[in-house]
């Protein structure tokens, strides 16, 4: 059996770039790299290198331009509905702007709430599901009325992980997940993912730039470079 | 004479859900040609105090205190004699540089204009100066880049260019605030070589502002820690680095990644929700019954300024 | 020793004053006419007295060439400026943001049919196109608001696709999407209340503009000649000689009114977007 639940074999993604008689730019180039549950497989490269599209791919909210993506054996781009659907529920991703992760316009209780609504739960019981994920996360009840913009950055991304966490998942993309925030609270959050990650047996890619945090998260490290992956450290 | 002297500056915003203090009764000065590095996390009051002494700050801020420069003290002066101050004698370099470029202009353009309107120069002998300045900051071409727009820049070029526009008149000092956020590390080495060069041509005072240690260890002399919207800790920068002596300035030098990657535990308070007595109380490994009593003062102790009753 | 932030500020600035206030205050006044028409009007409209009187205390305005009272069709005038403007922008706008929606949200065939079909619809001239319907179907108001409406859509259908595009790619909608929500679902609930703020003043502009519109052609003689709008008021004073008699209580009063209605409108909207904008400007 596949050790690696979520594999990506032979990715590449290139887009057309400016005119009509132009070579379309390649920005991955055949990426093969596997995620297994309670690891951590970590990419690292500079700014605009793909790191963020193929984590994109990967988490099934982008189409490469060829090559699979298979969970538990399956390719996500030929699955029915249903199963695309249980995808959509064991992958998430969380992303790297704490503000823009969460819709300005609602309430972290509605946010939260609407997660819940996906499956049949009564009110009572998504209430309580709600305050247990806010203690998991290291959250106060108070901060449930409020918009994302009256809460810090460390709030924010742990209401992120709390809506990513209400789902259930088994895999996390975590898309530089710290590094719009403060060196203190980044410590928090990371220390955080790792605590969940024993408890709930996730496996997680970790995207950054910066290689002491990924030699902090990390089991294996992936180099990105050029479209293509360069190295292998452990 | 110290180029610029911050004596007891407090700023206030009045908003509609009260009075909330940004900085609160903090003093420094600015040697000349040195580089003095202001650190501290989101909401210290850091860039407040980089606004209030341009008075860039916006209608419902109530500043107090004395910002002296040549003597004059800045809170003081008309828009017209500060009009005369920003840009050519006091200058500020903000983050997200690809929003601070006009895309409709050409970069040369935006580097001649303060040169025309300043300085008075001639069009053409303007642009001379631009293409130099493009050079001593590394640009590779010059000639070609100075009628680049900003979207032909990467993020890095721009924020040189930046960088380039706030020293175009050189002035005494230069205000930077955080520069490098949000840059990947290649970037962050850039510009810091930028500032660096800079620094070295002319004589320049840098009040560098940023939360990122590596680079306020790497560019400065001296370092100030802001909590809260005070500072806590000030000093040499070798001095600091090594033995930090406030116990905040030790964990936040602790949650780095290469020394230790320790979290400090619960988080920074909110301006309308301020701590009595010491304002890092709540979360300090070596609280005291005295810290929620009483908030210590600064007090100087071989070369070393600490707001702690540790160390008074 | 306290400072003074800025010494040379005056007062009285166009963002000082509380414009909503203002707005609302004249809207709910007109929207209060339009509505207590019958009992605000001194005398029904449609009864004819004396003709061609001047002011006098029984008729505040005179009366026109076949004797109905001024004052009182001022009045009933109201209803025709709102509904003719509420009711054409509501259907332009409810047409713009579905188009704009869908566009920007689906993109691929969808955007490029849709955006095709709003550069159809943008070459046709409004005015023109009116007036021969106008020539060849009964004129009523239903057929001005209808027609504009349909027609209008268009400028807002760009501007909600154009935000629709800029919000999809953030990250909360592109959360949304990893966590399973359904499209109908993301399109409503994350989509659309940060692409209202956007199309409220578009809306608003659309009322002043239709409210212009039906005006105009009830001035040019194409409009409802059963009802009483200023537009038309201003048609028979000009038809039947007030503006050489220089019978001002003919013309002048709608065209007040016709200014003030606009002017109201676009104060709604100045102040919405005052409101908002104190909202994004925060701390």
């Amino acid at each position: 059996m596949c050790a690696f639940q979520l594999k990506a074999e032979k990715i590449s993604k290139s887009y057309k770039r400016g005119s009509f008689f132009r070579r379309p730019s390649m920005i991955l180039d055949s990426i093969t790299l596997g995620i297994q549950r309670g690891k951590t497989s970590g990419i690292v490269g500079e700014s605009g290198a793909g790191k963020t599209t193929l984590g994109r791919i990967i988490a099934g909210l982008e189409k490469p331009s060829s090559g699979k993506i298979l969970f538990r054996g399956q390719d996500i781009h030929r699955m029915g509905r249903g199963e695309f659907s249980f995808f959509r529920k064991k992958v998430q991703m969380m992303f790297q702007d704490p503000e823009g992760s969460l819709n300005p316009k609602k309430t972290i209780s509605t946010s939260l709430d609407e997660v819940l609504s996906l499956v049949g739960l009564s009110r009572r019981e998504r209430r309580l599901k709600i305050l247990e994920i806010l203690r998991t996360v290291g959250l106060s009840s108070d901060i449930l009325y409020r918009y994302p913009s009256q809460l810090s950055g460390g709030q924010n991304q742990r209401a992120v992980l709390a809506r990513i966490l209400l789902r259930e998942p088994e895999m996390v993309i975590l898309d530089e997940p710290t590094s719009a925030l403060d060196i203190s609270v980044q410590a928090q959050i990371l220390h955080l993912l790792r605590h969940l990650q024993e408890e709930r047996d996730l496996g997680y890619l970790f995207i950054s730039h910066n290689q002491e945090i990924v030699k902090f998260m990390c089991h294996e490290i992936h180099f990105l470079r050029d479209g293509r992956l360069v190295e292998l450290s452990v | 004479m110290n180029p610029l002297a911050v004596e007891n500056l407090r700023v206030d915003f009045q908003t509609r859900w009260g009075v909330i203090q940004a900085v609160d009764s903090v003093s420094f000065h600015l040697r000349e040609g040195e580089t003095l590095a202001l650190v501290g996390e989101t909401g210290c009051g850091k860039s407040v105090i980089a606004h209030a002494i341009l008075r860039l700050l916006p209608q419902n801020a109530r500043v107090t205190g004395q910002i002296f420069y040549e003597n004059r003290n800045l809170l003081q002066l008309s828009e017209k004699e500060l009009s005369q101050i920003r840009g050519r004698k006091i200058s500020l370099v903000i983050q997200n540089p690809s929003l601070s470029l006009n895309p409709v202009y050409t970069v040369g353009h935006q580097l001649v204009e303060p040169l025309i309107v300043h300085q008075n120069e001639k069009r053409r002998q303007a642009f001379q100066t631009a293409i130099q300045l493009l050079a001593r900051l590394r640009f590779r071409e010059p000639e070609r880049e100075v009628r680049m727009y900003p979207f032909q820049l990467s993020g890095g070029m721009s924020q040189r260019v930046l960088i380039g526009m706030s020293v175009a008149l050189r002035p005494d000092i230069l205000i930077a605030d955080e520069p490098t956020k949000g840059l990947d590390d290649r970037l962050k080495q850039d510009i810091l070589d930028e500032l660096m060069l800079i620094k070295k041509m002319g004589n320049l005072s840098l009040f560098l502002i940023t939360h990122d240690l590596n680079t306020a260890r790497e560019l400065s002399e001296r370092t100030a820690v802001m909590y809260a919207g005070e500072i806590i800790e000030m000093g040499d920068t070798r001095g600091f680095f090594e033995t930090p002596r406030h116990p905040y300035s030790k964990a936040l030098l602790e949650s780095l990644p290469g020394r230790g990657f320790q979290p400090i535990p619960g988080s920074s308070p909110s301006p309308v929700d301020l701590p009595v007595g010491c304002r890092f109380h709540p979360r300090c490994p070596h609280r005291r019954d005295v810290c929620s009593e009483r908030k210590p003062d600064l007090v100087r102790d071989k070369e070393r300024d600490v707001r702690c009753v540790l160390f008074s | 020793m306290k400072q003074p932030q800025n010494k040379h500020q005056s007062s009285f600035t166009v963002e000082n004053r509380n414009w909503t206030r203002i707005g609302l205050i004249l809207f709910s006044l007109v929207v209060l006419t339009a509505l207590g028409a019958d009992i605000l009007a001194p005398h029904d409209p449609w009864q004819r007295f004396e003709p061609y009187q001047s002011p006098s205390r029984d008729h505040l305005l005179g009366t026109n060439d076949i004797g109905n009272d001024v004052f009182s069709e001022l009045i009933h005038g109201t209803r025709v400026s709102l509904i003719v403007g509420f009711g054409t922008a509501l259907l332009a706008t409810f047409l713009g943001l579905i188009i704009g929606l869908v566009s920007g949200y689906y993109r691929g065939i969808a955007d490029e049919m849709l955006m095709g079909l709003t550069d159809i619809f943008l070459m046709v001239p409004r005015i023109p196109l009116i007036i021969i319907l106008a020539a060849f179907l009964k004129p009523s108001f239903w057929m001005i608001t209808l027609a504009l409406g349909l027609l209008w859509w268009t400028s807002t259908a760009r501007v909600v696709r154009s935000k629709t595009l800029q919000i999809r790619e953030m990250s909360f909608v592109q959360s949304s999407k990893g966590l399973g929500f359904r499209d109908a679902h993301i399109i409503f609930t994350d989509v659309l209340p940060n692409i209202i703020q956007v199309v409220i003043p578009k809306f608003m502009i659309t009322v002043a503009t239709a409210m212009i519109s039906e005006a105009s052609l009830s001035f040019l003689g194409l409009g409802d000649p059963t009802l009483k709008s200023w537009g038309m008021m201003i048609n028979f004073a000009f038809v039947k000689g007030g503006f050489i008699n220089q019978m001002w209580w003919w013309y002048l009063p709608p065209g007040i009114c016709i200014a003030g209605i606009v002017l109201t409108t676009v104060l709604l909207g100045f102040g919405y977007e005052q409101k908002e904008e104190i909202g994004l400007r925060g701390i």
